[in-house]
């Protein structure tokens, strides 16, 4: 046929795709007959991250009762390890604001008895993106991942390898709750952090804190209409940025569009044992304690048992 | 429209079969330029008008240099000027309009329309087509090179010259072409004759650079960020330092060989623009592998006219010095950019010299080889650091933050990624020491296990999407 083979050389082009059949029907085969325990925290990079916590949450987690939405803060509560109870999934993305995950959660259809929604500093961090949550919601990408997992961003093959590496070559351990001891932060990394939300108060970002409050507040009444019950929390964090101007627009609008008469609110608790790496991510020993008194505080407002 | 992105493969599919409809042979070059303004419409409706006065300019003056040969010289002059000026006022905009201010010439409305200009998709690589344009015409006009630029009647010399300035594939971030390579090309295509293969090995190849190793390593050079760095380890900021060098490489070269399969496509060559930049043993085989379309423009149409290497050590340094400012302040109005121009004009110049002084007494063994790959590619990945950091202070910190934050614990978990996605490239190019050993020829059959590997992780092991570096300038 002249039409499309005219100067091929030995039809190399169709050789290989053939390849690719090949190679993915066996991977494909390989991740569904081992399933292979790629764990979330040893993700190469926190876009990787979000993007497996998201796929994770689609997949595997949809059934689970409360639901975190936060950003990086609140990802500090890590999943299966500091998050060691069935109950939760946290759905917090680094770099977003807790608005990517009450869209994912809305556009997933699922239907959560609680979701816990983080306010803070996230909410003024950078532009959400909506569209790699539609792509990872559409019905028939789901369908095509459930059928051939080798999809999944978890199964990527430089993951796959990311995963053996570690656990296999350097022999990492995933972190033990139990083991987890509090640290003192590297002075030098804190002052950066400081620094950076202090400059950021100062910037006055009150168009960015309305808009985001905004776009969540819709998200939150759409979501309230699946019979969602939502509650809202603050993380602890350097006394200095809690007394920021940017803080307290934050909180006060957020009372505006969330007011205290009708919808819980999780304040941090008054104690302040608590220690960040950079005035606001707290280590993970603090993280364990925070995440300890959510989940009472949490079954407190909510009386439902979970 | 951004050059892979879904519309953008949808446009192609589109032109590439309107452009081959047998009836419509005849109009093969209307139908590309109609598509490459469509092409630049799309990206900003104003940008278009930018593109058709630099059309206009160069296609007028280029007429006017070949019709009167007195005053050739006059004519490509002014249109030089007119291209440097016309992309000085959108590149150095900022520094225009605070100069402006100062001399308060201008009204102040004047001057922050001018502050505000959006710097026009591919202007950069447009005007310095328009600029060969120029001096090819004039070579030729003058009897320096053969005629490859055929001007018939100003309107043929205009459409070929529209599609010359803004043909798609090359418009974003080039390779950039030159008058006397592209104009012979301008004759009948034909869909028989399109060279599938080399199309395929090109579209792939570069595609598995630019998605499965610059957006999977942009995730973690992403921490090259002021202050963030300076509270990382020595060793996660020379590997942050290498991983950019590696990204910075498959971004680029991952378009480029895009751009030439696509404009295979549509029977056009577009030159070569990388060679194994990594295994350069002095800054001048370097800028032989890297960006060659650029490096070979500026050593045709500036370095070579500048005198070249022929006025003696001095004058030859003074020229590289100037080249690689101007090429540095090509990139853009920045001090970091003119920093990096000196930085390889430096280079260039102290290669030239030392080679004077040791060239000939030094053997090149392969230990030697491999010590000069090693310091070049540090000398260049240093140089990178003034494109990823938007200041020269940064710059500063990071490299003084190398030297201080040895105490600090690396973090494998940023590395070992890192290693993995890079390790790809130095395979690159270790190929090229062992490519054309007899013993490995027949490994070239099998060429089509290597290319559905690469289409395999293209599929898998897909970054998140991500706009091409060399877009900005």
């Amino acid at each position: 046929m002249l039409l499309f083979i005219s100067n091929f050389k030995k039809n190399s082009i169709v050789m290989s795709f053939l390849v690719v059949v090949f190679l993915f029907s066996v991977y494909n085969a390989i991740i569904i007959i081992t399933s292979p325990p790629i764990d979330i925290t040893s993700a190469p990079n926190p876009n990787l991250e979000n993007f497996i916590i998201a796929e994770e949450y689609i997949f595997e987690k949809k059934d689970t009762p409360v639901v975190i939405a936060g950003s990086s803060i609140s990802k500090t509560m890590v999943n299966e390890i500091i998050i060691d109870d069935n109950n939760f999934w946290n759905l917090s993305f680094s770099g977003s604001t807790p608005q990517q995950s009450l869209y994912l959660i809305s556009k997933s259809g699922t239907r959560p008895k609680i979701i816990l929604i983080e306010i803070g500093w996230s909410v003024l961090n950078g532009a959400d993106n909506k569209k790699d949550i539609d792509a990872m919601t559409d019905p028939r990408l789901c369908a095509l991942k459930r059928l051939l997992p080798a999809f999944r961003r978890k199964y990527q093959p430089a993951a796959v390898i990311n995963d053996f590496v570690n656990k296999h070559i350097f022999k990492f351990r995933k972190i033990d709750k139990n083991e987890i001891q509090e640290i003192i932060p590297e002075p030098s990394a804190y002052k950066v952090g400081m620094n950076n939300y202090m400059k950021l108060s100062e910037s006055r970002p009150y168009g960015k804190i309305d808009s985001t409050l905004r776009g969540m507040s819709h998200l939150v009444h759409e979501l309230e209409k699946r019979k969602i019950k939502i509650l809202f929390f603050e993380t602890p964090m350097d006394k200095k940025l809690a007394e920021t101007d940017a803080i307290n627009r934050i909180k006060q609008n957020a009372l505006m569009y969330f007011p205290a008469d009708l919808y819980a609110w999780i304040s941090p608790p008054s104690d302040h044992g608590f220690v960040t790496t950079d005035g606001v991510h707290l280590t993970h020993a603090s993280a364990c304690k925070f995440f300890d008194y959510l989940k009472k505080e949490t079954e407190l407002r909510t009386r439902c048992g979970i | 429209m951004l050059i892979l992105s879904t519309a953008f493969v949808l446009f192609t599919v589109i032109v590439f079969g309107i452009y081959y409809i047998p009836q419509l042979r005849n109009y093969q070059v209307y139908i590309l330029i109609i598509a490459s303004l469509f092409f630049y419409y799309y990206n900003n409706p104003l940008d278009v008008i930018i593109l058709l006065i630099s059309i206009a300019v160069n296609t007028i003056i280029s007429y006017e240099i070949h019709m009167h040969k007195r005053h050739a010289l006059l004519f490509a002059v002014l249109g030089i000027v007119a291209n440097v000026l016309i992309l000085s006022l959108f590149k150095y905009n900022s520094i225009i309009s605070h100069a402006l201010s100062l001399g308060q010439i201008f009204s102040n409305k004047a001057v922050k329309h001018i502050a505000v200009l959006s710097l026009p998709l591919g202007i950069s690589y447009f005007t310095f087509q328009g600029i060969s344009l120029l001096v090819d015409s004039y070579r030729q006009t003058m009897g320096v090179t053969d005629e490859t630029i055929r001007i018939r009647t100003f309107s043929s010399h205009f459409i070929n010259s529209a599609l010359f300035l803004s043909f798609f594939p090359k418009q974003s971030s080039g390779p950039i072409i030159t008058a006397h390579k592209f104009f012979p090309q301008l004759e009948f295509k034909f869909f028989q004759t399109i060279d599938w293969q080399t199309t395929f090995k090109y579209i792939i190849g570069g595609l598995f650079l630019k998605f499965v190793i610059a957006d999977n390593l942009k995730d973690y050079t992403f921490w090259m960020r002021y202050p963030e760095f300076t509270v990382l380890s020595s060793i996660d900021l020379i590997m942050l330092m290498y991983g950019y060098a590696f990204q910075f490489f498959a971004d680029f070269a991952g378009y480029s060989l895009v751009a030439i399969g696509i404009g295979y496509l549509f029977g056009y060559t577009l030159p070569i623009n990388f060679n194994y930049p990594y295994i350069a043993t002095s800054c001048s085989d370097f800028w032989s592998r890297w960006h060659m379309s650029l490096s070979s423009w500026l050593r045709d149409y500036l370095y070579i006219p500048l005198g070249g290497n022929r006025k003696g050590t001095i004058r030859t340094s003074i020229n590289l010095l100037l080249v690689m400012l101007i090429a540095g302040a090509w990139h853009g109005g920045t001090l970091n950019f003119l920093l990096w121009g000196i930085w390889h004009g430096i280079g260039l110049a102290a290669g030239r010299i030392l080679k004077r002084l040791f060239g000939f007494r030094s053997r090149n063994s392969p230990l030697l080889t491999l010590i000069k790959i090693i310091i070049i590619f540090h000398f260049v990945s240093i140089g990178w650091l003034f494109f990823k950091l938007p200041e020269a202070a940064h710059v500063y910190a990071y490299i003084a933050s190398i030297s201080k934050n040895i105490h600090i614990r690396s973090n494998m978990k940023l590395i070992i990624p890192m290693v993995l996605y890079s390790s790809l490239i130095v395979i690159y190019h270790a190929h090229y020491f062992v490519k054309n050993s007899p013993k490995l020829t027949f490994l070239h059959r099998f060429d089509f296990v290597l290319y559905g590997l690469l289409l395999f992780l293209i599929l898998l092991n897909k970054g998140d999407e991500n706009a091409f570096i060399y877009f900005q300038f």
